[in-house]
């Protein structure tokens, strides 16, 4: 089991055996490594361990990324991260959270992050299908609403969480089932990236997923049916 | 380029023996101690052989079982019923990987039962592979069964030809059919040797898939798994009434759940479980699963194993499907304390 062959969980690469110190992709911390993949991929110890959620949370607190996807899409290749799960509905409002506080266009708190964390979890793991509602849609609507303060007694706060979760599930349902928690992180991401240029005037770079880098896994892939199929 | 196989004629007289030794085969090919078979085997007396998945009483008349002696009985792979008596001509392929190396499964899977169809052929009966695979149809009636069985880089089939089987006693016994079912002989309008049959099917199988066969006995390793399995799973009701599914075929099944790739503490404990279950090997059967990189084909996902994952209690030693040690390394004595303490010692 010592002499195993490790391929890099976020580019594919063989990871080449070192004793080096190198700087997690994820919390960025240094540490002396023992394998890195020929692009400098390295995971921590400490990370390879973590649960879902607590990945989520050390990733974000030390992340520079700008871009929403390219966030989500790192979060997703970690092991923590199942195919299909509610871990998807962090992702989804955490990179949009990241992506705003790092653009330094809102002021977003670290606490705000725990926050998020704490009210998306009342997305149950297959919402979609119980409650008619996808929890990435949700989750994207949770960061609106935490980004603007809205509560239930707001105004246009209020309307412009709704809208975001509205227009995240229309684009959720048009694909179809089984579900795909991947493609429903994607179109979530991409449908609130549009809506705050639209009516904020936010400009977020996004990267796109298209193609998936998910499908050979994913038993239920939607295959044609899916944008981001290819 | 010309492929060897073991064909193995041997049957069990108790019926649930023989699907017993069917697994055993296919264990003993993913150790590594066999090659393909190709193996026929009958049984004197009748017996109603469950799918893995089927329910007893969804699938069969229970009364009519009694009344006519059927015993009840299940086999690993999936599929539809199969009710076999002394005119059914049974056989079991097991095969590994290497045989599908580069090749769409599927399509393999219908070269395999074109040797089949073909065989047929030489009794002027021309039949056709039903929709799912699962079997050969002849104006819409069914006259060859067959089920698969995946586990890690084997696969298992297991099918029954109906040569002179007692369709009255079938019909009886069968409680949802989606087809009618015939005989060799009836479609053959002629009474038909076993022999001839088993003969046939090993030419076809020499002609299509340039296949040679070494006639071969059992291995003692076989035996042993055979009749483990036949103990532990094949020869109770808990398996074939109730689908009681038993972790291994061991007596104890250790699961391990390591990161990807593995952290020191996951190789610390990697080492320990390898240590304390030395010796033990005959007994003990260990599992290592690296997290993110899924559960191989046909094994069960334990309680244990779902929990340790689900709450991503790595690493963690699973025995017996009971999460017994979450992120802290046993010491090899207290990890095979646990385990002879499993084992009843």
């Amino acid at each position: 089991m010592n002499n195993e062959e490790y391929y890099c969980i976020i580019c594919e690469k063989l990871m080449l055996s070192t004793n080096e110190n190198a700087v997690c992709s994820y919390c960025k911390k240094e540490e002396k490594a023992d394998y890195v993949c020929p692009n400098g991929h390295y995971v921590c110890e400490e990370c390879r361990l973590a649960s879902g959620e607590g990945l989520i949370l050390k990733t974000c607190k030390v992340s520079t990324e700008l871009d929403p996807m390219k966030l989500a899409i790192l979060l997703m290749k970690h092991p923590a991260i199942p195919m299909h799960g509610p871990e998807h509905h962090y992702i989804v409002g955490c990179s949009i959270l990241l992506a705003l506080k790092n653009s330094k266009k809102f002021e977003i708190k670290e606490s705000y992050i725990e926050g998020f964390l704490r009210r998306a979890k009342k997305f149950p793991y297959g919402s979609c299908g119980l409650l008619g509602i996808c929890g990435a849609a949700g989750g994207a609507g949770t960061a609106i609403s935490i980004v603007t303060k809205a509560t239930m007694m707001s105004d246009k706060e209020r309307s412009f969480a709704m809208e975001v979760v509205s227009e995240s599930l229309k684009e959720i349902s048009k694909i179809g089932g089984p579900r795909c928690c991947k493609a429903s992180t994607f179109l979530a991401i991409e449908t609130t990236v549009k809506l705050l240029n639209e009516k904020l005037g936010v400009s977020i770079p996004i990267h796109n997923p298209n193609p998936c880098k998910f499908s050979k896994k994913n038993q239920e892939c939607l295959g044609k049916k899916c944008p981001y199929f290819g | 380029m010309k492929i060897e196989w073991r064909l193995l004629e041997y049957s069990e007289d108790i019926p649930a023996k023989n699907l017993a030794l069917d697994e055993a085969l296919m264990i003993a090919s993913h150790e590594k101690a066999s090659s393909t078979t190709l193996r026929f085997w009958k049984i004197a007396s009748s017996c109603i052989v469950l799918s893995c998945f089927e329910n007893v009483d969804y699938a069969i008349n229970f009364e009519e079982c009694k009344k006519y002696g059927v015993a009840i009985l299940r086999r690993v792979s999936g599929g539809q019923s199969m009710y076999i008596d002394k005119g059914n001509l049974n056989f079991t392929i097991a095969i590994d990987e290497s045989f599908f190396k580069n090749k769409d499964f599927v399509e393999t899977i219908r070269l395999i039962c074109k040797c089949f169809s073909s065989a047929l052929k030489d009794f002027n009966v021309e039949a056709t592979l039903e929709p799912y695979g699962q079997g050969l149809i002849i104006n819409d009636k069914k006259i060859l069964e067959i089920g698969y069985h995946c586990f890690y880089d084997q696969t298992l089939i297991q099918g029954t030809v109906f040569i002179s089987t007692s369709l009255e006693v079938l019909n009886k016994i069968l409680k949802h059919k989606s087809v009618d079912y015939t005989t060799l002989s009836l479609e053959a309008k002629n009474a038909i040797e076993m022999n001839e049959v088993k003969q046939s099917i090993i030419a076809s199988f020499k002609n299509n898939l340039k296949i040679e066969f070494k006639a071969e006995g059992l291995s003692a390793f076989e035996i042993k798994v055979a009749n483990k399995l036949y103990k532990n799973k094949y020869g109770n009701d808990g398996w074939n009434l109730k689908k009681e599914w038993p972790l291994s075929w061991k007596d104890v099944l250790i699961e391990v759940l390591v990161a990807y790739p593995l952290t020191s503490r996951c190789k610390h404990i990697v080492e320990v479980v390898e240590k304390a279950i030395v010796g033990l090997e005959d007994n003990v059967e260990l599992r290592i699963y690296k997290r993110g990189l899924g559960i191989p084909p046909g094994v069960t996902i334990t309680r244990g194993l779902n929990q340790a994952a689900k709450n991503s209690i790595i690493p963690s030693i699973i025995i017996n499907g009971e999460l017994v040690f979450g992120e802290k390394v046993p010491s090899e004595n207290e990890l095979r304390r646990a385990i002879m303490e499993k084992m009843g010692v």
